[in-house]
């Protein structure tokens, strides 16, 4: 009985949604214009207009996305800190094949997330999706050769300070323009040539570091998964 | 069939999620109910201002040639970063309900936890009586 009452109130509500999401829907025929888009481009220097919406127009909802990404890394810490680790994490073994092929294939994952990275601006990609990309070769690596060694390599490398400087160093950049009398969330370094590397510095600038963090953070959660439930 | 594009399909999707958050009891089947749910307005955002003739948003483009709309894919990416954060956090919290009541079922852990309250109730009552008993007493 419970259960059909809640079919029921549940096929309404999703009906309702789409009623009201279909009677409100109107779309413009006419798309953008590509002037206004062009001009974006050219403000940025950048030539992919998502990365130049992301990172230059709307730089402020990228802000608190990874303000977001931040606090919920910190959740995830917080709250399984408290539980009883797992002494030694369990890997289940893993055949020689996996093994063998996670060496060839990490400097390929790390490359590809580097070039995904560094020419966000310019081609598919950027830092988000840089991030998690390297975040899985990390994983893959860590069914190879187990979770300590990978973790005591990256902890060697202070990336647990980095987990907290990043949105720092994020905020500054975007803060930073005031300081020499611009608009906040300006473009401080000057557009070079269109369609190459450095053609918009500052969009390559916050494309690294919000791939670092992205990097770093998503290695902290499956660490932290993986520490306190024992198993990978 | 050109109704079934990618409106519609998104909100037959988000109809799929919204029945399986309200009706399955089970928490983890309910966190991927809130990512189809997500997966669907993705959908929607993205194909509700699709053009056939459009491009992909990325310069130079030859000339007389529609660009797509980059503001709905720029609001993607948070969309998508944003319900990481959301699944890494809730699972957390399911990992914690699940090591303390020994199930999934949110029925059976709302009611462990009305039992709970009601013995902690009962006994807060008692030593609060027991303590006014004491101070009464001589």
């Amino acid at each position: 009985m419970k259960r059909t009452i809640r079919t029921i109130l549940a096929l309404l509500v999703s009906m309702l949604v789409c009623c009201v999401v279909l009677l409100d829907l109107v779309v413009p025929e006419a798309p953008p214009r590509p002037d206004d888009t062009i001009l974006l481009a050219e403000r940025t220097g950048a030539s992919n207009l998502v990365a130049a919406v992301y990172l230059g127009a709307r730089l402020y909802d990228t802000l608190f996305e990874v303000l977001v990404f931040t606090v919920a890394v910190i959740g995830v810490r917080f709250y399984l800190s408290h539980r009883p680790s797992t002494a030694r994490p369990v890997p289940i073994p893993e055949s020689h094949v996996i093994q063998a092929s996670a060496q060839i294939l990490l400097p390929l994952i790390l490359v590809l997330g580097l070039y995904l990275t560094f020419f966000g601006h310019l081609s598919p990609g950027g830092g988000f999706s840089g991030g998690v990309v390297a975040a899985s070769g990390l994983l893959l690596c860590v069914m190879s050769i187990g979770l300590d060694t990978v973790y005591k390599r990256l902890s060697g490398a202070g990336i647990e300070r980095l987990e907290w400087g990043l949105p720092m160093m994020i905020v500054a950049v975007c803060v930073l323009p005031t300081a020499f009398s611009r608009p906040i969330l300006s473009n401080l370094l000057p557009i070079g040539e269109a369609g190459q590397v450095f053609g918009s510095p500052s969009i390559l600038l916050l494309n690294a570091l919000v791939g670092l963090k992205v990097l770093i953070g998503s290695w902290m959660v499956l660490y932290t998964f993986i520490r306190h439930r024992g198993e990978i | 069939m050109a109704w079934i594009n990618g409106t519609t399909i998104a909100m037959v999707l988000f109809a799929i999620g919204a029945t399986a958050l309200i009706v399955r009891r089970d928490l983890v089947i309910k966190l991927l109910a809130l990512g189809l749910i997500n997966s669907s307005g993705i959908l929607f955002l993205i194909s509700v201002r699709f053009h056939p003739q459009m491009t992909v948003p990325i310069l130079p483009v030859p000339d007389g040639v529609l660009i797509a709309d980059p503001l709905p894919q720029a609001l993607v990416l948070s969309a998508i970063v944003i319900n990481f954060a959301i699944l890494a956090l809730s699972l957390v919290f399911v990992m914690l309900l699940v090591e303390r009541y020994h199930s999934t079922d949110c029925e059976r852990i709302e009611h462990a936890v009305e039992t709970e309250k009601a013995t902690l109730g009962s006994q807060n009552l008692a030593t609060i009586s027991g303590s006014d008993e004491t101070e009464g007493r001589p």
